[in-house]
């Protein structure tokens, strides 16, 4: 609670900066700060089952089993936005929330060079967005978005940005425009702070092409990516330099499957391969929108094949009321091989081949805009697990036995404030 | 007393006759016309040039104002409400940055000295140095 005491100071502070040293944003047109906060209460229906959206640690997770909190998924952004003239300006956003650590941690989110040497072209140095979400794009920014829960999964887990460069082509087509964005960079995954505070992570490296072509009322994309991903951290070197030789050694006539197993595990601490293919679309006409997205992940077997589903149907009621329904479903098409395909794991991938690992998440919410900057949003969403072991996205954790229940609820509240 | 009372109503009408909001460039500017679409494209970012690629500079009024009422509901289709999180979304991704936002007077100016803003008002703030470009009906 402290630390979100002083993060509300700070961003005091940097309001009143903002009013004292640039008190005519609009006609200097030289800064503009701006921010968004989101505070979310949430509670499941379990008072063993806890819940959480980053890579937070157990402890963060359980804070809503059961009773309410605002631990897992309350954010605030300050963003500043410098404009040397028109071809050039510069962007960085601290975005604080509970990241991997069971406490509010601020984190730089964006902080680019951006230039623009004619209208069609765009090119930016440093760390951006991934191009490769749409409904979950800026799932943060809570008084934009609707479902309270939208997953950042990009390649195999949470990351929203990329230090890198991309490129931007966009021209007219049809009534339209088209736009092309090829991308590189590198980001970090953070594992949950472990119980001996050592920390683990993942080295990800990817480049991507996407496609995206829309007006105002149709969005229609498309994004493959490559990536590299390396597992590092000290909790984890014992396994490349004991556990990997200790495989290879007893591989042979006494361990059919060990020589696998030490290059699977090889694989991902060295660099594992993984692509990403999305489809994407939105109509919107009126204040209802629908939109889809389809992400299929597929890894040199270093990790399960699988896909993401998601769509979202919003209906403007009036001025300030929207409703909507959010459809988010995980699934796993093929197994983590060599290793479960020893016999003992014979049942799983039985479970996985007929996709009863799916899982998924139904929501219905509501949002209700108070002003043009502050919004009300409620929704409940049922969490079905089809398979027991299986780990939805937004991620559920239980208690004790690694068994999820078929069918459980978490009730979501939040403030969302744009300044 | 009939003068009177048909004074009394062309004021009546005079006053609950809607304003007229009218997009316009300076006297200056080589533009001549823009679609609908073409306003909607740059006003939500996604266009900052027209089909020349002569460069555009969109400026906004404030959201209370009633000709941003009036542009947005007939333009972009969007309410002052829509506008914000749509620009919410898109700025805080880093996509884009949202047209800049003037009072009636500094608008005034801006589209007077500067050749490629383009801007709606009033009809009756139009005079000389402004030519209209779009009628919102």
């Amino acid at each position: 609670m402290g630390r979100w005491v002083s993060i509300v100071i700070a961003t005091f502070s940097l309001l009143f900066f903002r009013t004292a040293w640039c008190e005519d944003e609009a006609a200097s047109g030289l800064l503009a700060i701006k921010g968004f906060g989101s505070i979310v209460a949430s509670r499941t229906s379990h008072d063993t089952l806890g819940f959480r959206t980053q890579n937070q640690p157990a402890e963060v997770a359980f804070k809503s089993a059961g009773r309410w909190s605002i631990a897992s998924e309350s954010v605030l952004g300050v963003q500043a936005d410098l404009f040397q003239h028109q071809e050039i300006s510069a962007t960085a956003q601290v975005l604080t929330t509970y990241f991997q650590h069971a406490y509010a941690e601020p984190k730089v989110e964006l902080a680019f060079l951006r230039w623009r040497p004619a209208p069609d072209w765009q090119f930016r140095l440093g760390r951006y967005w991934i191009p490769a979400f749409m409904n979950s794009e800026t799932a943060y920014v809570g008084f934009a978005n609707n479902f309270i829960h939208q997953s950042l999964i990009y390649l195999a887990y949470p990351v929203s940005h990329l230090d890198g460069a991309d490129v931007r082509y966009r021209h007219a087509l049809g009534d339209g425009f088209l736009t092309t964005n090829v991308f590189v960079g590198r980001t970090r995954y953070d594992y949950p702070d472990s119980a001996d505070g050592k920390e683990d992570y993942f080295d990800i490296s990817a480049a991507g092409l996407s496609v995206t072509w829309e007006n105002a009322r149709w969005l229609l994309r498309t994004n493959y990516s490559a990536g590299n991903m390396a597992r590092n951290g000290p909790a984890t070197t014992t396994i490349i330099t004991q556990v990997v030789p200790a495989l290879m050694a007893m591989s042979g006539a006494n361990c059919q499957p060990c020589a696998g197993e030490a290059a699977k595990w090889r694989r991902v601490y060295d660099g594992g391969q993984i692509r990403l293919l999305s489809l994407g679309a939105r109509y919107a006409s009126n204040g209802s929108s629908i939109s889809g997205e389809w992400n299929q992940r597929t890894t040199d077997t270093s990790l399960p094949k699988s896909y993401l589903f998601n769509i979202e149907l919003t209906h403007q009621l009036s001025e300030r009321w929207l409703l909507y329904l959010n459809h988010l479903a995980y699934k796993t098409l093929t197994n983590n091989a060599p290793v479960l395909n020893l016999p003992a794991f014979a049942g799983i991938d039985a479970l996985y081949a007929g996709q009863k690992g799916d899982r998924y998440i139904n929501s219905v919410g509501g949002k209700y805009f108070l002003s043009g900057n502050v919004a009300l949003r409620a929704d409940v969403s049922e969490v079905n697990v089809l398979f027991a072991q299986a780990r939805p996205i937004p991620h559920t954790l239980r208690a004790g036995v690694f068994q999820f229940p078929r069918r459980s609820q978490i009730f979501s509240l939040a403030l969302d404030v744009v300044f | 007393m009939k003068q009177v009372l048909v004074l009394l109503l062309v004021s009546l009408f005079s006053l609950s006759a809607p304003a007229e909001t009218v997009v316009v460039v300076s006297a200056n500017s080589s533009i001549t016309a823009v679609s609908r679409e073409q306003l909607a494209n740059l006003y939500l970012g996604l266009a900052s040039s027209l089909a020349d690629g002569q460069r555009v500079i969109p400026v906004e009024q404030a959201p209370d104002k009633p000709a941003f009422q009036e542009f947005h509901r007939h333009i972009t289709g969007k309410s002052p409400i829509q506008v914000r999180a749509y620009w919410a979304k898109v700025v805080f991704s880093g996509v884009a940055v949202p047209p800049r936002e003037l009072d009636v007077k500094e608008l005034l100016r801006f589209l007077k000295d500067t050749p490629s803003a383009i801007g709606y008002i009033d009809r009756h703030q139009v005079d000389a140095s402004l030519k209209v470009v779009y009628r919102i009906n």
